[in-house]
C-alpha cells in the first residue's frame, strides 16, 4: 500500500494505491491523521484500491471523525465495486460524500 | 473433497490460510467478487482469533496435553453440485461466540459511535451461512459460501 498526499488550496487529496487491510491500515491511519489535522478538506482517491477490510474502515472512520469534529469535509472518489460493497455494509456510504 | 490446515495463531496465519483456500478454489469456478468476499470474511475471522483467542499467552494447566493450543485449525469442505465452500475455523482459546455480539446497524450510527463491530458484520453480510458452536473446549466458527 502506498499513499501520496497532493495539496489543493485549503485541502488535500490522498491517492491510495493497494490494499487497506490489517497489515497496511496502521500506516494509512498515520497518513490520514496527519492530513486530517493539517487540512479542513480531504479527498480520498481510491481508484487503485481493490480491497478494504474492517481495519481499513476503521482508518477511514478515524479520518472522518477528525474532520467532523472541526466541521471539515471528507469526500471519497473513484470507489470500485468491491470496496463500495464494504462501504455499504458498514454504513459508511451514507455518511461520506462519494463522488 | 475435504482438507485441513493447522497453523500457529500468529501474524503469518492469515497468509497461510489464504494460500490454502486459494489452492482449493483453483479446482472450481469462483468469480472475482466471491473470491473478494471470501478473502474479506477470512481476514476478519483469522485476525480476530490471532488477536484475542489466546490472549494472555499461557496455556491453562488443564490444556497441557492439547496439541492444538495456540493454533488455528481450518477444516475445508468443497462440494461440486451444488458448488459450496464450507470453512470451519477452530481455536482452543476461551469461549467466545462472535455471533452473540450486538447486532451491527448500517445506518451510519454505528460508524459514528463505535470503534469496532464491523468485522463480524462483514462476515455475516458476505457469507451465505455463519454458525458458531463451542465443543470440547474448542470454538468452532463455520462459514458457507455458495460458489
Amino acid at each position: 500500500m502506498e499513499t501520496k498526499v497532493i495539496e489543493n488550496g485549503d485541502g488535500a487529496e490522498i491517492v491510495i494505491n493497494g490494499r487497506l487491510d490489517t497489515k497496511t491500515s496502521k500506516e494509512a491511519e498515520a497518513v490520514f491523521s496527519e492530513a486530517g489535522n493539517k487540512y479542513d478538506s480531504v479527498s480520498l482517491n481510491m481508484a487503485d484500491v481493490s480491497y478494504v477490510s474492517s481495519a481499513g474502515i476503521r482508518a477511514i472512520r478515524n479520518l472522518y471523525m477528525i474532520l467532523y469534529r472541526k466541521s471539515g469535509k471528507l469526500s471519497v472518489k473513484n470507489v470500485g465495486e468491491n470496496v463500495m460493497e464494504v462501504f455499504e455494509m458498514t454504513g459508511l456510504s451514507g455518511l461520506l460524500n462519494i463522488e | 473433497m475435504t482438507d485441513e490446515l493447522i497453523v500457529v495463531a500468529d501474524d503469518d496465519a492469515l497468509d497461510e490460510i489464504n494460500d490454502f483456500i486459494s489452492e482449493h478454489l483453483e479446482e472450481v469456478e469462483c468469480d472475482a467478487k466471491k473470491r473478494f468476499q471470501l478473502e474479506l470474511a477470512v481476514e476478519e475471522i483469522v485476525v480476530n482469533i490471532v488477536s484475542y483467542a489466546y490472549e494472555g499467552g499461557e496455556a491453562p494447566e488443564d490444556s497441557g496435553e492439547d496439541p492444538f493450543w495456540g493454533k488455528i485449525r481450518v477444516a475445508l469442505e468443497l462440494t461440486e453440485d451444488p458448488a459450496v465452500l464450507t470453512l470451519s475455523f477452530m481455536d482452543q482459546g476461551s469461549f467466545f461466540d462472535p455471533l452473540a455480539a450486538e447486532e451491527a446497524d448500517t445506518s451510519g450510527k454505528m460508524f459514528m459511535e463505535r470503534v469496532g463491530g464491523f468485522g463480524i458484520l462483514m462476515v455475516k453480510e458476505t457469507m451465505d451461512d455463519v454458525s458458531y458452536v463451542y465443543r470440547d473446549g474448542t470454538n468452532i466458527l463455520t462459514i458457507k459460501k455458495n460458489l
